[in-house]
């Protein structure tokens, strides 16, 4: 029986459809911020506390901005709420590292469709409030600065594609490029014996770390019965199974057994993992993502 | 080295069922394809159910399809190619005589036997074998356990064929023949192999005997004819010892030279008893005793009772010739009455019940009760006799004159004595009835109407009646006592061996059980391949 042909990106679905775009709009719109911003918040406030650094711009009002940054001269002038901008002598900084790995494109919806919406809204978070980020989606990381640079963002991560960069290696590389910032860490962690060296790596350097991952059916439970043929998008092997309900209950077990020892990786290094389950395909209600992914309240 | 055969080629035809086999080995093509990053996980749940997946389809199938087509073979009956050769082996074995030789280690026809035994048991099972043993009864055996096991006869007589002859029309390409016996009559080899037994011997034979009869007379005349053969062309001195129903005869010595045949005549006197007569020649150094012996036997001499029956006026003659052959015989004359036993019965004249061929009796001129009364004749001349039957060969009745003789009395029979009439018609004068217990003579004139009583004929005519009447009791020799001079002749005999057997095939053995065993492997190799 010939390996089957490992699916292409192509063949998925597109990550950003219009009403995915009018979505991630409409998240960065209420401001959300995601678990871990809170840090880069606090320290922007002490920042901006000190009235330090160099004058570089305005930025339109957000609810939520603190209302001491409001340039009331350019609101004389023009009308409108305008917050000041200085350039600091640290700037903020988040890492989107995207596990490209192709067993990313396992599952269904596509956990490399999802994981690909999550690091949109995640990124588009940080563009909106912190001051650089960075997306490391193979060897060569890509920087992102300022709000506008969202469409860039979504066009990079349309771009993406799975390959075999190793964990480590793309570690190295972050580091090596400068301050990483906070490392926002989307993957499924499939085989958590490779990411032990990297997030080691990691805490070595002082990064602070939160890893995502984006959850999907086969990862919680066996749907399926009968005659499957079972493919790992990773190395192409190929597994025909009678599944019955005691196969079925194994796996399961073997299911828990992964996802403990996800976590117990994640314990070794201090760092958190969060998990989310990703709605549909063709999902884009906002409770849903925000909901399943994150709250700006936590 | 030839390729392994097929018993049964036919069955292979089960072979087609290959591609369906195969069709239906298939794995299942599942429909649903499941991208997973967890094959690990689904791997580990497997070993934890002690659950082995498959992976290597392609070496089962082929494990299975190889364990079918050792299965057909096996079914189809492969045999291995087995040797090429002769099928089977006829052993002509000499059971003559001869065979038998005396020797210090043992006769010519026991290291036969023992020979062939050795060799036969040596023989692969598939050979078919036959044994031809000659002599005088000449028999024959199948199958080689059934020849180990056989009590062959001892060797006696002599061969009813030339093994030569025999061993060269029964060679083919399919058959090997092998003839053992001890060098007699091998002027030309035979074909195939030929083991000779035995070593050159001297000895000494009783070749012929020839018999010159008396009976009714006790005097047995007999010719003895013997013969050495030797070696070394000595001679030596044998003597020849009569035994048996005879009076006592002093054993007869005999210078023996080689190669010379000499007849010892022998003049014996029976016993009236009778019984075996054996002759015995003996020899120092005689190597085969079977051909010196010679064995008869002698049946008892008969004592006659002559009755005599003659009407009143009937003359003398009648009763002269019964007294002069019960003189001649050593028997009586009797009265013929009723009760009295008799050998044979004289009858003249007069009117009597006459029984053609069933009694032993001489009718002269008698006319049977029951038929009506004769005509006379006068003057009957005789004419002729039958000079070929044994009553009357050599006898000379031309000087017979009969006065008067009975016209058209005499039974139906063989007519011996032809007489003329006066008118010119013939009449028989003497017939011959042969029955199955006895023989009767009758003749139409009484003895003293005749001259036949003065004729020197009468009494030989009387001597061969009774012998007629009676029948002569004959000398029964021992079969087979008597060998060939040349079965005599041990001088050729050796112990050689020319040729040899040729390899004789041998059938294949069943490679099936190797084929089911390559089929089980197979097998149970898929159980481990997983």
């Amino acid at each position: 029986m010939k390996p089957r042909a490992l699916p292409r990106t192509a063949e998925l679905p597109p990550p950003f459809p219009p009403p995915f775009r009018a979505l991630l709009q409409l998240i960065l719109a209420r401001s959300a911020r995601f678990v871990g911003g809170r840090v880069e918040t606090a320290r922007a406030r002490r920042r901006q506390l000190a009235q330090s650094g160099v004058f570089t711009g305005h930025r339109p009002y957000v609810t939520g901005d603190d209302l001491r940054h409001i340039d009331w001269n350019a609101y004389a002038r023009h009308g409108g709420l305008f917050v000041k901008l200085l350039e600091e002598d640290e700037r903020r900084a988040t890492s989107i590292v995207l596990d490209c790995s192709r067993s990313m494109l396992a599952g269904s919806p596509s956990r490399w469709t999802g994981a690909l919406r999550q690091a949109a809204i995640l990124g588009g978070l940080a563009l909106l409030h912190l001051d650089e980020l960075q997306l490391c989606t193979g060897s060569a990381p890509q920087a992102f600065s300022g709000r506008a640079a969202v469409p860039q963002l979504l066009a990079a991560l349309t771009a993406a594609q799975p390959n075999d960069v190793l964990p480590l290696p793309a570690v190295q590389e972050l580091l090596r490029r400068g301050p990483a910032g906070k490392v926002l860490w989307l993957s499924d962690f499939a085989e958590p014996a490779l990411f032990e060296p990297a997030l080691l790596l990691l805490r070595r350097a002082g990064v602070r770390t939160t890893g995502w991952q984006p959850r999907i059916a086969d990862d919680v439970q066996v749907a399926r019965r009968g005659l499957l043929r079972l493919c790992d998008p990773e190395t192409g092997a190929e597994l025909v199974l009678p599944i019955d309900d005691e196969l079925a209950v194994a796996m399961q077990a073997e299911l828990q057994l992964l996802a403990r020892a996800q976590e117990h990786l994640f314990a070794h290094v201090g760092y958190p993992l969060q998990r989310f389950t990703l709605p549909a395909a063709d999902d884009f209600r906002l409770a849903s993502w925000m909901e399943t992914a994150w709250s700006h309240r936590r | 080295m030839e390729p392994p055969t097929l018993t049964h080629p036919e069955r292979l035809w089960v072979l087609l069922l290959l591609p369906l086999l195969w069709w239906l080995l298939q794995p299942l093509r599942p429909r649903v394809v499941l991208l997973t990053a967890h094959l690990r996980q689904w791997l580990l749940a497997q070993a934890r159910l002690r659950r082995r997946p498959i992976r290597r389809h392609w070496p089962r199938l082929l494990l299975l399809l190889l364990a079918f087509c050792a299965g057909v073979l096996a079914m189809a009956g492969p045999t291995s190619a087995g040797r090429t050769g002769a099928h089977r082996l006829m052993v002509l074995l000499d059971g003559s005589a001869s065979m038998a030789a005396a020797a210090p280690d043992g006769s010519p026809f026991h290291k036969a036997v023992a020979r062939l035994r050795r060799e036969l048991a040596r023989l692969p099972a598939a050979v078919e074998v036959q044994l031809l043993q000659g002599g005088r009864a000449p028999r024959q055996w199948r199958g080689r356990d059934t020849i180990i096991a056989a009590q062959l006869p001892a060797p006696a007589g002599t061969l009813p064929w030339s093994l030569p002859a025999l061993a060269q029309a029964l060679a083919d390409p399919d058959t090997a023949v092998w003839t053992l016996t001890d060098g007699q009559h091998l002027a030309d080899p035979p074909a195939g192999m030929v083991s000779t037994f035995g070593a050159p011997a001297a000895d000494a034979a009783i070749v012929a005997v020839r018999l010159h009869d008396q009976w009714p007379l006790a005097q047995l005349q007999l010719e003895v004819d013997v013969v050495r053969t030797a070696p070394d062309g000595g001679a030596t001195t044998g003597e020849l010892t009569v035994e048996g129903a005879v009076a006592a005869v002093p054993p007869v010595p005999v210078n023996l030279p080689s190669g010379v045949l000499q007849t010892l005549p022998l003049v014996l006197t029976r016993a009236a008893a009778g019984g075996e007569l054996r002759l015995r020649l003996s020899s120092s150094d005689d190597a085969l005793p079977a051909d010196d012996t010679f064995g008869c036997r002698l049946p008892p001499l008969p004592a006659p009772r002559i009755a005599v029956l003659a009407e009143a006026e009937s003359g003398p003659a009648i009763h002269a010739a019964a007294a002069a052959l019960a003189e001649e015989l050593a028997g009586t004359v009797v009265e013929a009455r009723a009760g009295e036993a008799a050998g044979l019965l004289l009858v003249e004249g007069g009117v009597a019940a006459v029984a053609p061929g069933k009694a032993r009796a001489l009718y002269f001129g008698t006319r049977d009760q029951n038929s009506a009364p004769p005509l006379a004749a006068a003057n009957v001349a005789v004419i002729d006799w039958d000079r070929t039957d044994p009553l009357l060969a050599g006898l000379d009745l031309s000087e017979l004159s009969v006065r008067t003789a009975l016209r058209d009395a005499l039974p139906p029979g063989k007519v011996l004595l032809w007489g003329q009439l006066p008118g010119g018609a013939r009449q028989p004068l003497l017939v011959t009835v042969t029955g199955e217990q006895a023989t009767s003579l009758h003749f139409a004139f009484r003895l003293q109407d005749s001259n036949l009583w003065l004729l020197p004929a009468l009494p030989q005519l009387l001597h061969r009646a009774l012998l007629a009447a009676h029948g002569q009791a004959p000398i029964r020799p021992d079969p087979g006592n008597l060998l060939d001079a040349g079965e005599s002749d041990l001088r050729a005999c050796a112990t050689t061996e020319q040729g040899a057997l040729p390899p004789f095939a041998a059938a294949g053995s069943s490679l099936a059980p190797w084929f089911l065993l390559a089929a089980m492997v197979a097998l149970v190799l898929r159980g481990y391949v997983r």
